[in-house]
């Protein structure tokens, strides 16, 4: 019979078996096709991701009919849905009447040099 | 220990050589302690891979604030833990279809005779067996516990890293593991004086 601490001692001096020759050299070939196959995934994930952002890009330049077509009416859309949208405020000037025009310049001039537009 | 640090710097910047070296200085120790949770030679070298693996995926996610051991072990518990429940699993599986479970597969591993030292001498065959049996019996953490302070010299400190709890919830652990194992080996154990083991 031994004592606790004899086992203890025993437990503590235990050394984990050596590995059979080759076994380091299989782990590490093993080990080495899986981290292969890890980084070539990375790798293609990157190279796609980047092969997928210049083919939308180009997309834009080349010269399609069907492309050129929608990119016109999205661009008649555009200016239709710009002109529809301007507000009863927004006149261009070249539009106003004379006297209209005069009202405004009076109403410039009637204020004060120097006076904060603001406050009035 | 500055030579490591930066090959985990250049790991940690996607350059597999570092890690690949990092692979070498750990492996043996850690191959010891998945084979000392797992106690076979074979689970030992998947869950390792399988850290390693790990550990490859997730380097970028270390920040430095432990030692690299500490983290790279924490994974490696951790696939031991996950190996061990789908151990269990299985041969509950095959206790339940009253299979027999096949133990003569050839171990790739070589037992090694340290030499027998002054109470080593004293004890036969069947005591170490029942130890390793009575250690594989003691609950996961009290198992990992024991293994990483008896078996791998590591501090409370180090463990509590590992395991993921306080210094002084391992202290516990590893008290408990002493006191189950005590217990357990009861019948083979000559009592001088009614003295415990006490947690070193």
């Amino acid at each position: 019979m031994a004592s606790f601490k004899d086992i203890m001692d025993m437990i503590a001096k235990k050394k984990a078996p050596e590995p059979q020759k080759g076994f380091w050299l299989k782990f590490d070939r093993e080990l080495g096709e899986r981290l292969d196959a890890i980084d070539s995934r990375k790798s293609s994930r990157s190279y796609g991701f980047a092969e997928g952002l210049g083919a939308t890009f180009s997309s834009f330049f080349q010269p399609k009919p069907v492309l050129a077509a929608a990119t016109f009416i999205v661009a008649v859309n555009l200016i239709l849905f710009s002109l529809a949208s301007r507000g009863p405020g927004l006149v261009s000037v070249a539009l106003i009447a004379k006297d209209d025009l005069a009202e405004e310049f009076v109403l410039t001039n009637e204020l004060a040099s120097g006076e904060n537009i603001v406050d009035f | 220990m500055d030579q490591e640090l930066q090959l985990i710097e250049r790991a940690r910047n996607g350059e597999r050589a570092a890690f690949d070296s990092l692979v070498d200085i750990y492996k043996g120790k850690a191959f010891a302690l998945a084979y000392n949770f797992t106690g076979n030679a074979e689970d030992a070298k998947d869950v390792l891979q399988e850290a390693f693996v790990k550990a490859y995926l997730n380097i970028g996610k270390f920040r430095g604030g432990s030692a690299f051991y500490t983290w790279f072990y924490r994974i490696l518990v951790n696939q031991c833990k996950d190996a061990l429940r789908k151990k269990q699993a299985r041969m509950k599986v095959l206790v339940d279809t009253h299979e027999p479970v096949d133990e003569d597969d050839e171990s790739p591993v070589e037992a090694v005779e340290s030499g027998p030292g002054p109470g080593e001498a004293l004890l036969n065959k069947e005591i170490r067996e029942k130890v390793d049996k009575a250690i594989n019996m003691l609950p996961e953490n009290q198992k990992m516990t024991f293994i990483l302070r008896h078996m791998h010299g590591m501090k409370l400190a180090e463990i509590a890293g590992v395991i993921r709890c306080s210094e002084s919830t391992a202290k516990v652990h590893l008290f408990r593991a002493t006191k189950n194992l005590q217990k357990a080996l009861s019948p083979y154990i000559k009592t001088e004086g009614g003295g415990q083991y006490g947690i070193v």
